[in-house]
């Protein structure tokens, strides 16, 4: 029997939580591009995504949802073009403790945001962090008009679950909406 | 889905404006886009009383909008009066089991005073389908929080984003033509049962 394949891509800037909340929600063991942080990241964790990390979650027997995360570096940023391809929504996480996390999400959703048009949300992380930006001025600086801008831990399986669901309600409504669109007389 | 469609008479500086209003009826507490984008309108208008008079061919439909008046003030967080509010209270404990949807409320131009509690009330519905307001009245424990809570769930309802969680868009979209779960319903409830 063929399988039917849902893609949803993961994505923000380093040390985020992306691999986390992939880890959360596969069902197999997430198959990490890991390698030791040479440049600037090493100064915030050891190993970083370099390729990709995939994760797969078997919903029943003709049906899987594969979850992309995308390296967090912009030098990497023609995997991003690769992992969307086909993807039917992205998640961006942005570590709210680091001004220059969210100076590249910004970059990072922008990116999306302009050639994919992929339905999204956003999960602000780190918000227990003392002196972290407000979920708000996240989203004004992101310009992120039409997207829920949600506070979340991936560290909590609920938390990443909660994300998912969100990303998939997003797609449901604008499935819902394009349809009602059609159906209606507009013309 | 029951729809019911009315008329709101505004009484402004300006003079009298009328906005036509599609939605569903409060009885069967339904909302949906419409009442979303009659909520921004009214948000660009400038109305800052009560002066709102409800006319609507249909008994149903003009039983639930003197609720109006209450929305408005709750858009704008003003207060509301003790009967008003133990009618609200009532009436949201009455609620079946709801979804709530999420959207960015932001891009509506309102602000409300308890965004964390509506974030904490998409969260539970979306991962156990739905939420129960009456629970949620009946956990607060102060008369302030129940008051805010009150208020939430009033804009929230005016803004179609509490919806019965038999009749919510994810449940309809969960099903293909022939009744069958689609591809997201069945990946929802995947998801849920981590």
């Amino acid at each position: 029997m063929n399988k039917e394949v849902v893609k949803m891509v993961i994505t923000g800037p380093v040390n985020a939580g992306k691999t986390t909340l992939i880890r959360h929600i596969s069902d197999v063991p997430v198959i990490a591009t890991d390698e030791i942080a040479t440049d600037e990241v090493a100064n915030v964790k050891k190993h970083t995504t370099v390729a990709m990390d995939y994760g797969i979650l078997h919903v029943d027997e003709s049906l899987e949802l594969h979850l992309y995360g995308t390296p967090g570096q912009r030098r990497f940023d023609f995997m991003w073009d690769v992992l969307a391809v086909g993807a039917v929504g992205a998640v961006f996480l942005v570590d709210s403790s680091d001004a220059e996390s969210v100076n590249e999400m910004k970059y990072i959703y922008h990116y999306f945001r302009d050639r994919m048009r992929l339905p999204a949300v956003v999960g602000v992380t780190k918000q227990d962090i003392r002196g972290s930006i407000e979920p708000e001025q996240i989203r004004v600086h992101l310009e992120a008009d039409n997207v829920p801008v949600i506070c979340c831990d991936p560290r909590n399986k609920e938390d990443s679950k909660m994300l998912v669901l969100s990303l998939l309600e997003m797609v449901v409504q604008e499935q819902q909406s394009e349809q009602e669109f059609e159906e209606s007389d507009f013309f | 889905m029951r729809k019911s469609t009315g008329t709101i008479e505004f009484h402004t500086d300006q003079g009298v404006m009328e906005l036509y209003i599609r939605t569903g009826s409060i009885l069967s507490c339904e909302g949906g886009y419409d009442a979303v984008s009659t909520v921004k309108a009214m948000l660009t208008m400038p109305v800052h009383n009560s002066c709102i008079k409800v006319l609507s061919p249909e008994k149903d439909y003009f039983i639930a909008m003197p609720l109006a008046e209450i929305i408005l003030k709750a858009i704008y967080q003003k207060d509301i009066n003790e009967m008003r509010f133990m009618e609200l209270f009532k009436y949201f404990s009455s609620f079946p089991p709801v979804t709530v949807r999420l959207v960015p409320l932001h891009t509506l131009g309102v602000h409300f005073t308890a965004p964390s509690k509506y974030l904490q009330l998409h969260g539970q519905s979306a991962l156990h389908g739905s939420v129960s307001l009456k629970e949620h009245l009946e956990k607060s424990d102060t008369s302030q929080t129940t008051r805010e809570i009150v208020l939430l769930f009033t804009l929230l309802y005016i803004l179609g984003l509490i919806i019965p969680a038999a009749t919510t868009a994810i449940n309809k979209s969960a099903k293909d033509a022939d009744g069958k779960e689609n591809v997201f319903g069945r990946l929802i409830k995947r998801i849920r049962r981590i």
